[in-house]
């Protein structure tokens, strides 16, 4: 009975680790055995007029009174259209971020001729807006003639 | 017996550690991406990626990327959006455009999140439609984990 035991316990402790790390439904989903991320995304704000070549995109993020928007992630596109216009030194401008970073570009009517430049970034720890119940705003350039922009801000909302 | 008991356990023990080569020791990371909806149709045919979503429980997003890729024949893709992804707050879109030329990968999309993104209703599916054109083809690669 006790090498049994001995026995049964030792396989356990061999067992456990595998079974520890998921768990998996009769529909082979399997749920990932950690809580609720509180500080994961939980929305993405688009810019007006995605995609659309000459007109310019305004992502805003309305922030809510005492909160602040808490941005995980900000991706750009720039696409133009068969025909294509040549960009200098122009910017996806901010507001509502400390320092206010814009994000810049140039490229030829070639290099925007049915082509898309992406821009943007990731943060392994959020950036903070500037300010509580400020609008976290990103901007494309100017309207452009054969470019359409698209711009996705990725964020959660906290004190 | 008791012994010989330990030394087999001790045995087994080193049996299998030696059978495993180079292990991280590193403790299980719970929130790594666990599975990667993927979706590739026919060149000109909607690519739909789907995450199945268990009730009560979210899907969080550790990445997106989309390829666009021109087949033997090759069409221009001029400002083609994805449509809005579905159970995702604010529904976000991906813009592409790229010339005709045949066997040509277009500029495609590659988006990570250190922070992963949740979706926005418990138990509801996430999904991404890519549509091209008549001569190009979408890739669609969702990488996720489901928890509460």
């Amino acid at each position: 009975m006790r090498k049994f035991a001995f026995s049964l316990v030792a396989l356990l402790a061999l067992a456990l680790p595998a079974a520890a790390q998921n768990v998996c439904g009769s529909q082979g989903a399997c749920v990932q055995q950690v809580p609720t991320r509180p500080d994961a995304a939980i929305a993405v704000q688009m810019g007006t007029n995605t995609g659309t070549v000459n007109t310019q995109s305004v992502a805003t993020v309305s922030v809510p009174g005492g909160l602040f928007a808490y941005v995980t992630g900000i991706y750009l596109d720039a696409c133009g259209n068969a025909t294509g216009s040549a960009s200098t030194n122009v910017n996806f401008t901010s507001t509502g971020l400390s320092g206010n970073p814009s994000w810049s570009f140039s490229a030829t009517a070639a290099n925007l001729t049915s082509t898309c430049l992406r821009l943007g970034d990731s943060f392994a720890t959020p950036l903070k807006s500037s300010a509580p119940g400020t609008n976290v705003v990103i901007t494309s350039p100017a309207a452009t003639t054969n470019t359409g922009y698209t711009i996705r801000v990725y964020y959660y909302f906290a004190p | 017996m008791k012994r010989f008991l330990i030394a087999l356990i001790a045995a087994l023990w080193a049996g299998i550690a030696s059978a495993q080569v180079a292990i991280q020791q590193n403790p299980t990371h719970l929130d790594a991406a666990t599975a990667v909806a993927f979706a590739q149709a026919a060149a000109g045919a909607a690519s739909t990626a789907t995450i199945t979503v268990p009730s009560g429980q979210y899907a969080y997003i550790t990445g997106i990327g989309i390829d666009l890729a021109q087949n033997a024949t090759g069409a221009v893709v001029t400002n083609v959006n994805t449509t809005a992804m579905v159970n995702v707050s604010g529904g976000p879109q991906w813009s592409f455009s790229c010339v005709a030329t045949a066997n040509t990968n277009c500029v495609g999309v590659r988006e990570n999140f250190p922070v992963p993104l949740k979706s926005a209703a418990p138990g509801t599916n996430v999904s991404l439609t890519a549509t091209p054109s008549a001569q190009s083809q979408f890739t669609v690669r969702i990488y996720y984990y489901v928890a509460p």
